[in-house]
């Protein structure tokens, strides 16, 4: 946060553009396109929001869709819907929805409830993926990384069950489970290698469990 | 003469951190992003990290880290402009060991203003004990290489430089230019040595303490 500027709430209801700044407290309800940087405590998020810079802020609620061309920094990402940027840094996020990232994508707890798309690195010390959709990322790398097949994802879209899996080059975690994941290489301290994976190689130093329904090329013990 | 480096896995047995760790420490910014280095192996790809410079930093951060939180250490390690603000007089220069005792006699007195030595004076120090004690230069060269440091300081002030040291057919000569960059040699060129002043100011951090 930019102490030094002067700073006032801004509140955008229905369809509106705006240059961008530094605000206290952000407010839009229904569409808003910002043609710059946005710098602010509280961003509340309802509908449909472009911000045409990067987004720094405090605490951000989104109900709806946000797409930002550079990056998004702050304390915490919370909300439901589709948010789109070039990386993100935040302590926390507890979203569900559509998550699309072509860079980073950093947190300390991450949440998430639907599907990821990270063009980069997902990083985070605790993550937990639910996944409603077809998910991936470059890289994955954390303290305890929980990638899950949402039971509620199988039954809203039956006969896509396929769909809902998880694909990364490398998962690294001190503790790793995973499942639906297809993976060249998994590396962590206690894995477990839940059904419908297809892992390369892992490699683990104190536990590997392997479910009957998952396919492990090579395991390695470190 | 490339630098050492260490695969990850390797870097994890020695020095017994997590995976969890280190991806927080790469979060935090403790180590900067581009020591992670990617080479591919037949294993497929791996990432790598500058030896010597990483193995310094574990330490650094692991001796720290009960006394600082990871923000605190990341503001500690990112904030140069404390320790470039800082001036040793030449007892403390002696007191802490920063540079040999040689290399303080030799040079360390004709660059003293107000019996205190700068930032910059004390980096063009380290550089040139460091190759000193390499036993890549001669005391000749180490002249050389500390004259041409001085002069060219106010060029290069504020900015990142890398120096190469070379010899072609026993002349050796010094190039000093902004990181990073990339130069070719003819064929009868030796690289001896290449450092930065990332290098050079990590290890007079270190020895600042």
């Amino acid at each position: 946060m930019n102490e030094t500027a002067n700073r006032t709430n801004l509140k955008i209801l229905g369809n509106s553009t705006s240059a961008g700044g530094c605000f206290l407290d952000v407010k839009v309800t229904g569409e808003c396109t910002f043609n710059g940087d946005v710098d602010c405590r509280k961003l509340t998020l309802m509908g449909e929001t472009k911000v045409k810079g990067s987004l720094v802020m405090e605490n951000m609620k989104l109900t709806g869709e946000c797409s930002v061309n550079g990056g998004i920094e702050g304390e915490s990402i919370r909300g439901q819907g589709e948010i789109r940027a070039d990386s993100i840094h935040v302590e926390g996020i507890k979203f569900t929805g559509n998550l699309s990232i072509s860079g980073n994508c950093d947190a300390e707890d991450m949440q998430i409830s639907g599907a990821v798309q990270v063009g980069g690195l997902l990083s985070a010390e605790t993550l937990e993926i639910s996944l409603y959709g077809p998910s991936r990322a470059a890289e994955v790398g954390g303290g305890s990384i929980r990638i899950k097949r949402s039971l509620g994802g199988a039954l809203i879209r039956p006969g896509h069950s396929g769909q809902l899996s998880f694909a990364a080059g490398l998962i690294e975690g001190d503790h790793v489970d995973l499942q639906n994941t297809a993976a060249d290489t998994v590396r962590g301290g206690r894995v477990v290698i839940g059904s419908g994976c297809e892992i390369g190689t892992v490699e683990y130093r104190d536990f590997l469990d392997i479910h009957s329904n998952a396919v492990v090329r090579n395991q390695v013990k470190v | 003469m490339d630098e050492d480096l260490i695969s990850k896995k390797e870097l994890l047995d020695l020095t017994g951190i997590s995976y969890g760790q280190l991806y927080r420490w790469k979060r935090k910014q403790l180590i900067p992003e581009n020591w992670f280095i990617r080479k591919s192996t037949f294993t497929g790809q791996e990432t790598f990290f500058p030896k010597e410079r990483m193995l310094g930093r574990i330490q650094h951060i692991l001796s720290k880290k009960d006394d600082l939180s990871l923000d605190e250490l990341a503001g500690k390690l990112s904030d140069m402009t404390s320790v470039h603000k800082q001036l040793l007089t030449l007892e403390e220069v002696r007191e802490r060991n920063i540079v040999s005792p040689i290399t303080l006699e030799r040079y360390g007195q004709r660059d003293r203003n107000e019996d205190k030595y700068s930032f910059d004076q004390l980096v063009h120090l380290v550089a040139v004990d460091l190759l000193l004690g390499k036993g890549e230069l001669s005391l000749e060269e180490a002249d050389l290489l500390h004259r041409t440091l001085s002069v060219n300081l106010p060029q290069f002030e504020g900015k990142r430089w890398e120096l190469f040291f070379a010899r072609k057919m026993g002349v050796s000569f010094f190039l000093q230019a902004l990181a990073p960059s990339e130069l070719v040699f003819d064929e009868g060129v030796r690289l001896i040595s290449r450092i930065t002043l990332e290098d050079l100011t990590e290890q007079l951090q270190g020895k600042l303490g």
